[in-house]
Formats: structure tokens, C-alpha cells, sequence
């Protein structure tokens, strides 16, 4: 007598593939960077050799003291005030307003790097039309100690 | 009243997990293609900004950590100290020769000392770099800059 024997389903186990998955997507999200992407971008200016000339023009200073203040022209400025001292110095008669004066920002050697970026982030703001609605950005600049004596020494001014 | 009761083979509960695994590659996908490897796993607090522009890819990193240890990566490899500020000049001169459009990201603590920052800075624009980032943190309303 034959038995009839009853044939099994060829099947491909596939149920330990979401787990094989589940941990390589635990991998990735440890070890992935989350928040630390993103900062303040500023454009070195190009050097141009055709204009090596240094002339002295009228610009905004402000500088950073070591304990996190601010002064703005030597004159001590709360963050919030910037904005307001800045309008007196839009160029008269712009339409729409701009003000294309330098704006130097300079802390001292001692100064706290946050207060330093809280300076920048502020001025990075101005033009934004809830604060002075300018038709550009401001020309801020942020020499080093270097460029600083490099070119104030070139004019044969008093280094601030 | 005559009861029908049902004499057949009861189906087996069964949840389909079939689709599961479609799913979770989809998720791996997504991982892969948004992965961004962390080059520089120093810790430092950063300063808070409200203005925030996304680093360009495999940017080159130079960390100044809260015990003043800079570190310096191409954007590839893992970033590795050097013993002084001079170094990061001519490790910045090799990556921009490599690569002249290459940005550079500074991840520093935010109560380093400016003048770190000021040499690293200078370090970098005497190498020719074209564009630095300032690496921040997302400024709440009432974070007041801190």
C-alpha cells in the first residue's frame, strides 16, 4: 500500500526580517546628528588686488566687553536698543531705507564667545521688517586682532 | 427552534506581518539618505541664535571645547586634536587646496574666550576660506541670548 505523503509549501522565513530591520534603524537613529547643522554663516570677502588702497570712512563700532556687555560707538547699548541707534544712522534720503555704513564688530580678546554671537545674530536681524524694514542687509564686519592692527596701523590710527 | 452550529475548521487569529518589513525599509531609507555623520563628537554648549543657515554638507569642522582643545576634521574623518592654533592654518590651507570651495564650520563652546575664536578665525581667512559657519543653537523667545 503507498502512503500518500503530504508535501510541504516551500516558504522563505521572513519573519524575523522586521526585526534584522528595527535594528538597523536603531543604528541609524543613535548614531545620527540631530541639531548641531546649523550656525551663523558669514562670507570672507574676496581679496582684490586692485584695491589695496585703505581709506578711513565713517562706521558703526561695536564692541564687546569681557563681562557680555555691549558699547555702540563707546557708548554702552543694551542688545535691545541696537535697532534704535541704528535707525539715526539710516543714509538720508534712501528709499527704500538702507544704511551703507560699515558696521565693525569687535570683541574684546576676553569677551564671552555667546555674547559675541548675540551681537552678530542681533545685527544679522536689523534689516528684517519687524525691526528697521531695510532694502539690504547690513555690511558687518568681523575683523581679527591681525587685520585689525594690520590695518589700523596702515592709517596711523590709535588702535580702539 | 432547530440551533445550526457551525462544524468546520475555525481560521487561526493571525495578524499579517508580511507588510511590516516594507515599512521599516522605507524608515532605513529614510535614515540613509537624511544620515549625516557626526564628524566631531566633541561636547561643547553652543550659543543660541535666532538665526539659523544649514552647514553644507561634509563640511570641514574645527571644535574649541570648554577646556580649549581645538580639533580639526576634513568633513570625512573623525576629527582629531591638534596642539595649537598655528596648526589650524595649515591643516585649513591643505583642505582648501583640496578643495577652494570648501566651508568650514566652528563649533565652539560659548564660553570660550573671543580671542580662541579670533585666531581660529584669522587661521582660516589667511587659508583662503571662502565661508565660515558658526555652528548655534536654536534661541527661544525667552532664551535671551545665553
Amino acid at each position: 500500500m503507498r502512503l500518500a505523503r503530504r508535501q510541504e509549501k516551500a516558504e522563505i522565513f521572513t519573519g524575523s526580517m522586521a526585526d534584522v530591520t528595527f535594528l538597523l534603524i536603531i543604528y541609524f537613529m543613535v548614531t545620527m546628528a540631530f541639531a548641531a547643522t546649523k550656525g551663523l554663516d558669514f562670507a570672507v570677502p574676496k581679496e582684490d588686488p586692485s584695491k589695496s588702497e585703505i581709506k578711513a570712512e565713517e562706521s558703526v563700532f561695536v564692541r564687546v566687553l569681557p563681562d557680555g556687555s555691549f558699547t555702540v560707538d563707546n557708548r554702552p547699548l543694551p542688545l535691545a536698543s541696537f535697532a534704535d541707534y541704528l535707525k539715526t544712522k539710516i543714509d538720508p534720503g534712501s528709499n527704500p531705507p538702507v544704511i551703507s555704513k560699515p558696521i565693525i564688530l569687535r570683541p574684546d580678546a576676553d569677551a564671552p564667545f555667546w555674547a559675541m554671537m548675540a551681537a552678530f545674530d542681533e545685527l544679522r536681524q536689523v534689516h528684517l521688517p519687524d525691526r528697521l524694514n531695510l532694502g539690504k542687509e547690513l555690511n558687518i564686519a568681523l575683523p581679527t586682532q591681525r587685520e585689525i592692527e594690520a590695518t589700523w596701523g596702515a592709517l596711523g590710527v590709535a588702535m580702539p | 427552534m432547530l440551533k445550526v452550529r457551525r462544524v468546520g475548521r475555525q481560521p487561526d487569529p493571525y495578524i499579517p506581518t508580511a507588510s511590516m518589513a516594507d515599512i521599516v525599509f522605507l524608515l532605513i531609507i529614510f535614515f540613509i539618505v537624511t544620515y549625516n555623520l557626526e564628524v566631531d563628537k566633541s561636547r561643547v554648549v553652543l550659543p543660541s541664535t535666532l538665526i539659523r543657515n544649514e552647514v553644507p554638507r561634509e563640511s570641514a569642522y574645527v571644535s574649541i571645547d570648554q577646556s580649549g582643545i581645538i580639533r580639526v576634521s576634513g568633513g570625512k574623518e573623525t576629527s582629531v586634536p591638534v596642539p595649537s592654533v598655528e596648526e589650524v592654518g595649515s591643516f585649513a590651507s591643505d583642505v582648501v587646496a583640496r578643495n577652494p570651495e570648501q566651508a568650514f564650520v566652528v563649533k565652539a563652546d560659548k564660553d570660550t574666550r573671543y580671542q580662541v575664536v579670533d585666531k581660529v578665525i584669522d587661521a582660516l581667512k589667511q587659508a583662503k576660506v571662502k565661508t565660515i559657519f558658526l555652528l548655534s543653537e536654536q534661541k527661544t523667545a525667552e532664551g535671551g541670548g545665553r
